[in-house]
């Protein structure tokens, strides 16, 4: 068996990615919260692209049309000091909210 | 797990359920298990993604109402034979509540909800603040007035459950559609008939909605007017740490919650008083804002101060699907045949779905009218039979 490594914050291997595929998780969204790629200290920054390029590759489809899983703030972790140091933003219009990307728009892959 | 579609929905069933979350999932389940055979669930994204997969898995039995902690008290229960029985870790681990106030006025309150609970045979506690300390150590205590603690409440990772129903259900035979769109249901008279869909049309005598915060929207389509507003609520998750917090720590006076999860994170969220609720369920905004992390992160060095040198990893946001008196609605509508609600969980929906699918399955199957669906029905609100719940938080 493989060790090559495809999420090295979380130590997820190709061929654990390749078995949670195999098992049913078709999608990013449920590949990432089973297997876990994507949520160590990168924030997925340094994986979520090679593991999209694999599911591309699993589903037999062009790695264009998978898409990447909702990018949430912060860009880098901060502590809850730095944090709790800010001044309260006022709460925001509702267009003009921050970071992020709103989940329920996501489009059927 | 449930892998894309790969061709239509069937042209028929006795039972198609709105919404691939918990409630709908687990509800999917306990109608099989009492033999109900044609079960079809739609899910318009993916398995969890709405509220229960942005929710923060606790699970707890202090409530101030005898039918939420009757409900939630059996959903305890069911949760701590939910892995075995389901096949699946769950992550279910009763590390207890500690619901404590920085209020005097809460401290009466307080008091009867734990006498109520211990009446109901849950062992929740009154506590001195500095009682705390054995449950939490470094908590800083200096303006808390008074807890209650219940050992047996605890957390569980929503993911673990929702993909747990949903291979139990595939075992059993039922068919799980992800990315499936209900478009319309389809009435004769004073019964639903059936639905149509994004992958096709079915015929069926039962239509269950577990729809979450778009239970509103759904009912619309049949007629039927829910007084839920949808909120949008914002969590947050830390990176990993050894196990240092072993309680699901919960404030009533500034509403945040935070608990450390198997994985070593922590898991916590603070509701926003300002936040206005949302009258067009098909604009929900879940994108995050800088104010919660802010605000959050105040709240929690407040109470936790060791946390100021833990960060944030990443925040995000989800939708509660909240009823006048806080307390869900279950069970059907008069005059309209073949229709049920699984809804209005108010932001509590995970904790208590595997005993509001359970009792909802029974009365289905049985036709038997069951105590607790009765006093949860949406008829109360036109014969103002609302008791509301107390302890609403996050």
């Amino acid at each position: 068996m493989s060790k090559r490594i495809l999420c090295t914050c979380e130590d997820v291997t190709v061929e654990e990615f390749r078995k949670a595929h195999h098992d049913g998780f078709t999608e990013m969204e449920s590949l990432k919260r089973f297997t876990g790629v994507g949520t160590g200290f990168c924030q997925g920054k340094g994986c979520l692209c090679e593991a999209a390029t694999e599911l591309a590759r699993l589903r037999g489809i062009d790695p264009s049309a998978i898409p990447l899983t909702n990018i949430r703030p912060p860009t880098r972790p901060l502590t809850f000091g730095e944090l709790a140091g800010l001044d309260l933003p006022p709460l925001m219009e509702e267009l003009e909210r921050t970071a992020g990307t709103n989940g329920d728009a996501e489009v059927t892959p | 797990m449930i892998p894309l579609p790969s061709g239509p929905v069937p042209y028929q069933a006795d039972a198609v359920i709105i919404g691939g979350g918990v409630n709908g999932l687990a509800v999917a389940y306990e109608l099989s298990k009492r033999g109900v055979k044609d079960i079809v669930v739609l899910e318009k994204a993916y398995l969890g993604s709405g509220s229960t997969g942005r929710c923060g898995g606790g699970i707890r039995q202090q409530w101030t109402t005898e039918a939420n902690i009757r409900l939630a008290q059996e959903s305890v229960t069911a949760y701590e034979n939910l892995a075995s029985e389901l096949g699946l870790q769950t992550f279910f681990r009763q590390g207890g509540y500690l619901m404590v106030t920085d209020n005097e006025a809460h401290l009466e309150g307080l008091r009867k909800a734990a006498a109520l609970q211990n009446r109901c045979n849950v062992p929740t506690e009154y506590l001195q603040p500095q009682e705390c300390l054995k449950i939490a150590p470094n908590l800083d205590i200096t303006n808390i007035k008074g807890a209650t603690f219940c050992p047996k409440d605890g957390t569980a990772y929503p993911f673990s459950v929702v993909w747990g129903y949903a291979r139990a259900c595939q075992r059993r035979g039922v068919k799980i559609f992800i990315r499936t769109e209900l478009n319309d249901v389809k009435l004769e008279g004073d019964r639903v008939t059936g639905v149509s869909t994004s992958r096709g049309d079915i015929a069926t005598p039962l239509l269950i909605n577990c729809a979450g915060p778009w239970a509103r929207t759904l009912a619309a389509k049949v007629g039927v007017e829910l007084p839920n507003r949808q909120e949008r609520h914002e969590i947050m998750v830390s990176e990993s740490c050894k196990p240092f917090l072993d309680p699901m720590v919960i404030s009533i006076s500034n509403g945040i919650y935070f608990s450390q999860s198997m994985r070593g994170e922590i898991v916590g969220g603070i509701g926003d008083p300002d936040e206005p609720s949302w009258e067009r369920p098909d604009q929900f905004d879940t994108r995050s804002q800088l104010r919660f992390a802010v605000r959050f992160a105040k709240a929690l060095i407040g109470y936790y101060p060791p946390a100021r040198a833990m960060r944030m990893m990443r925040q995000w946001a989800g939708m509660y699907d909240v009823t006048p008196d806080h307390r869900p609605i279950l069970g059907g509508v008069e005059g309209l045949d073949g229709y049920q609600h699984i809804c209005g969980f108010s932001g509590h929906g995970f904790m208590l779905a595997p005993m509001a699918a359970a009792r909802m399955a029974q009365m289905i199957t049985s036709g038997e009218p069951d105590e607790i669906i009765a006093s949860l029905s949406l008829a109360r609100f036109a014969n103002g039979d609302v008791e509301a719940d107390a302890f609403v938080v996050g």
